[in-house]
């Protein structure tokens, strides 16, 4: 698998978008996802996971293959995650109803997501950990999504956030200690 | 009751990162603290909710678009989509102004823009001056031995010629043609002489003169081709005969002999 994603980058770096899209077509769900859970709405996740392939390809030239190809892609969704949580913060100055229309995003997700089932009883089964989730800070929310929906080692979650084992390991003891306390609030 | 451990170490003894002696003094603490046992509980329940967190899945219409965009952004740019990409820039530049004037102009200008371009690619190619059905005096006055010589000559040459430039590719050829074709050359160059030396008029008449002195360039380059080079060179003779009307003039001369030699 890794060879071949090799072969792929090596074409790709001689300009070869074909061989590219066959390295995004491998990987995009699962950039989707981390986007998701680092935006926290599929709406944001979409444009950044978009973002981080354009910018991937831009930047195949510099992914010297110290690491894996996956590796430094979520590198890359992190960074334009980060990114995009502060043109967000910018931009909440300008929109009062900013969280308004996140609202009326997520919930347009599920009503075509699963119009059987009540809107309220979804949202309460979802939103509950979600919820939560966004009111640790982002280096702790990377950290955690990193370590527990995308099974990454702290070796890893380290060399994708570019920062020692310990601070990653500081960074997770503390966003489980408020989960913790959050989740109680919320109890 | 031991001193309690930090909550890195606390942290660390959950995820398994603690050497085995600080593992086991954890231990050993957390059968007496209550507060540390409900510190360790209380971590480990969060991360069960974590782990059993299930994502909720994208509506299919945005991961359709997702998708669609990605495959559209890094789709294989074929030939036919440049011209297809060139094609609507140009419709776009042409017949997007507001003015009828003003798209007349742009429209005239791409016309003249093309015409130009096509002169420029489509030059036609230089035809020598030699007309078969018209002989000078000079060669009128050649003997019947000497026209059935060139006519021969000709004939020849012109063989020689097509079969160096239907040779097959590079690595495709055999040896043994390439060589066929220097004794050939070999012996042509032979009769070249024979031509300078007998035939002194044909040399003294433009344009019938540049034409053999370029036959006789090409011969003698192949046939002192060495065994190692003789397929770079063969190559070379290949490439000049394609970009001259070299094969054409050489048909037309053979013509004009063949129209001599009816005449005696």
């Amino acid at each position: 698998m890794i060879g071949q994603d090799s072969r792929l980058i090596r074409e790709a770096k001689a300009g070869n978008k074909r061989a590219f899209g066959k390295l995004v077509k491998k990987y995009e769900k699962k950039i989707l996802f981390l986007s998701y859970d680092l935006c926290g709405n599929y709406e944001d996740a979409k444009d950044v996971a978009q973002d981080v392939f354009i910018k991937s390809f831009e930047k195949l030239s510099q992914f010297e293959e110290r690491s894996e190809f996956l590796t430094w892609l979520y590198r890359i969704t992190v960074n334009m995650a980060i990114d995009f949580h502060r043109q967000q913060k910018r931009s909440r100055h300008r929109f009062v109803n900013d969280d308004l229309s996140h609202a009326q995003k997520s919930l347009k997700e599920i009503e075509i997501l699963n119009p059987s089932k009540t809107m309220l009883e979804e949202l309460e089964q979802r939103d509950q950990i979600e919820h939560v989730l966004k009111k640790l800070s982002l280096n702790q929310r990377t950290a955690t999504v990193l370590k527990y929906f995308h099974h990454k080692t702290t070796k890893e979650i380290a060399d994708i956030m570019g920062c020692q084992e310990t601070t990653v390991r500081n960074h997770i003891f503390r966003a489980l200690g408020n989960l913790k306390k959050h989740l109680e609030n919320l109890a | 009751m031991t001193t309690c451990p930090s909550k890195g170490d606390l942290y660390a003894f959950i995820e398994g990162n603690q050497k085995p002696e600080d593992n086991e003094r954890i231990r050993m603490h957390l059968n007496s603290c209550d507060a540390c046992r409900k510190n360790i509980h209380d971590l480990q329940l969060v991360q069960t909710v974590l782990l059993h967190r299930k994502r909720p899945t994208p509506s299919k219409a945005l991961l359709n678009a997702y998708q669609d965009n990605l495959a559209y952004e890094f789709r294989s740019v074929t030939t036919i989509d440049r011209l297809k990409e060139t094609i609507k820039t140009v419709y776009t530049f042409v017949f997007d102004s507001r003015p009828l004037s003003v798209r007349i102009a742009k429209a005239v200008a791409l016309l003249v823009v093309g015409i130009l371009i096509g002169r420029l690619i489509f030059q036609p190619i230089h035809r020598p001056t030699l007309d078969p059905s018209k002989p000078s005096i000079v060669l009128l006055s050649m003997t019947p031995a000497d026209i059935k010589f060139m006519t021969d000559f000709c004939t020849q040459s012109e063989i020689w010629l097509l079969a160096i430039v239907n040779m097959p590719k590079t690595e495709e050829t055999d040896p043994s043609d390439l060589q066929f074709n220097r004794e050939i050359a070999q012996r042509l160059l032979l009769k070249t002489s024979i031509i300078g030396d007998k035939i002194q008029h044909i040399q003294n008449e433009q344009p019938y003169s540049k034409f053999f002195n370029r036959v006789e360039q090409l011969l003698l380059e192949a046939a002192n081709a060495s065994d190692d080079r003789i397929q770079e060179v063969s190559e070379n003779i290949k490439q000049t005969i394609k970009s001259s009307a070299l094969l054409y003039e050489t048909q037309h001369v053979r013509e004009m002999f063949e129209t001599l030699s009816k005449g005696t």
